[in-house]
């Protein structure tokens, strides 16, 4: 499912973030990314999101070459990827189910059969009853759930987390570990941006380790 | 494994689901100008202005044409015949004349008639009576069909060439005179238009940058959940439409309320010169045109200031 190969990152500053970066995800296989801040854990997942590119070596996602997209061809292959992100980047203009419901919209989804997703999206990560409230009325777990209801309401093939239980308490952080290894048995690829490590020490999924942008470790 | 993008996709669905899109777009675009009502009037103002000082101009300058256009008797020829063109030929001649596609109307003036007029209008009646033949030729006088200097002219070479002809004359140079006149009003109101249009661009367009700004953060969500460019252009580019749309229709209003305005001192200039002209105000052609312009303006404007700043979130 990702392929980097020997792939680097320097930014126009002159900031190595990534140094000969070299691993595969396989499809359906889940695996935490660790490492201090600045050890280039945003770096990689932003070149997996097509918001920075590799300044060296070759990103392959989904069989995909991403350093020859351009314009539509980025947007469509952001499509085959779920986000969770650690600041939610809910859009508080709108409710909890319009913001759901966006992934599916921009997709071009029947327009009758995005309730039935967005609902069962909503009812997975237990917040179908705050369906119609507005983001910046729930609370930091609440919105991180809405956050995953919408990375996975377009049942994308890879997800990617970043800090995806930096805001939760244990047993909602044990929920939300429990809906990725959900998605992970049926087939989805899940790459795992934290450096909570007893939620690590506790799931015992392949860990890759970044330091100083190189990776010092690929335990399973 | 489901495939993120996989659905159920008919053509009618496409559709469906597109005109649904549109039509939310639509609607939220106007309810977020319905947020912000001093902006938003303050831009449909500057737009209307700098939509309905050009359209006044090109309708009066329409006025100005349509007023000379009843002096087209002064683009006339005189064609003087030979003296040895008996009566009846003249008569004939002008008959033919008067039948061409280029020329409107032709009147005979006989030797008599012309000494007639002369004696009347010259104060010099006594010595003529002395004279023993008249010496005045036959003259018709052509008004042609296209006023323009050059066909004017052609038309006077072509029928000095007919062999009962003598000479022909005209006054070239008021017709061209009138024509360069109104060249200069069309060049000045051609450039005035242009530059009022670009102003009407950069409002616009300043307008949906400022909108753009305030919404980044919602674009770059959107953009990271798959939204293409066009997705993401596409409230931007109908807010550009309402302000290019609503702009134009309040400069329909705005000159409609000039030439209101002016209508009635006009006629009665006209009247003092006892003429019959009347002001002619917004037609249904000229209001159509104008929305399609300031809407496409409008448009225009939004997709310039959009696209910049999403060909700078590239990565």
């Amino acid at each position: 499912m990702i392929a980097f190969d020997n792939v680097s990152k320097t930014y126009p500053s002159g900031f190595e973030a990534l140094k000969q970066i070299s691993f595969t995800l396989k499809t359906g296989e889940m695996a935490f990314l660790t490492g201090h801040s600045g050890a280039g854990k945003s770096t990689l997942l932003k070149l997996l999101l097509l918001t920075e590119r590799a300044s060296l070596g070759r990103v392959e996602v989904n069989q995909q070459d991403y350093s020859t997209l351009k314009g539509r061809a980025i947007a469509h292959a952001r499509r085959h990827i779920g986000m969770v992100y650690q600041d939610h980047n809910l859009l508080d203009d709108r409710s909890v189910y319009d913001n759901v419901a966006l992934p599916l919209i921009i997709n071009g989804l029947d327009a009758r059969d995005i309730p039935r997703r967005v609902h069962a999206a909503l009812d997975m990560v237990g917040l179908l009853h705050r369906a119609k409230a507005s983001p910046v009325t729930l609370s930091g777990g609440e919105q991180q759930r809405v956050g995953i209801a919408r990375a996975v309401v377009s049942k994308p093939a890879l997800l990617l987390a970043d800090e995806p239980t930096g805001n939760l308490d244990p047993d909602l952080a044990a929920s939300v570990m429990n809906i990725f290894e959900e998605l992970s048995s049926v087939g989805v690829s899940i790459l795992i941006a934290t450096h909570d490590l007893p939620l690590i020490a506790r799931y015992r999924h392949r860990l890759l380790t970044l330091r100083e942008g190189r990776l010092v470790g690929d335990q399973s | 494994m489901s495939g993120a993008s996989k659905s159920r996709s008919t053509t009618a669905s496409i559709l469906a689901h597109w005109r649904a899109h549109h039509g939310r777009e639509a609607r939220d675009s106007l309810r977020r100008f319905a947020s912000t009502p001093v902006a938003t009037t303050m831009t449909l103002l500057v737009v209307a202005l700098a939509l309905a000082v050009p359209v006044s101009l090109y309708l009066l300058l329409g006025n100005a044409e349509r007023l000379t256009s009843s002096w087209d008797g002064q683009a006339q020829i005189s064609l003087y015949l030979r003296s040895d063109v008996a009566a009846d030929k003249q008569a004939a001649l002008q008959k033919e004349l008067a039948a061409r596609a280029d020329v409107a109307r032709a009147k005979l003036i006989t030797p008599a008639l012309a000494l007639d007029e002369f004696r009347e209008l010259s104060g010099y009646g006594e010595a003529l009576n002395l004279l023993d033949s008249n010496p005045l030729p036959a003259v018709i006088v052509i008004q042609p069909a296209d006023i323009q200097p050059g066909p004017v002219k052609k038309l006077r070479d072509t029928l000095a060439g007919l062999p009962e002809v003598e000479g022909a004359d005209i006054d070239l140079a008021w017709v061209q005179r009138l024509a360069a006149i109104l060249e200069v009003g069309q060049r000045f109101l051609l450039a005035l238009a242009g530059a009022l249009a670009a102003t009407v661009l950069l409002v616009i367009g300043n307008t949906i940058r400022l909108g753009f700004e305030s919404r980044k953060e919602e674009v770059q969500v959107l953009k990271l959940l798959g939204a293409t460019d066009a997705f993401v252009r596409r409230p931007f580019l109908y807010s550009g439409l309402w302000i290019g749309l609503v702009g134009g229709l309040l400069a329909c209003l705005a000159v409609a309320a000039f030439f209101f305005w002016l209508a009635s001192p006009v006629s009665e200039l006209a009247r003092l010169y006892s003429s019959h002209f009347e002001l002619s105000g917004l037609t249904a052609l000229t209001i159509l045109g104008l929305l399609a312009g300031s809407t496409l303006l409008g448009i225009t404007g939004a997709w310039l200031a959009v696209s910049r700043h999403l060909k700078a979130m590239e990565p």
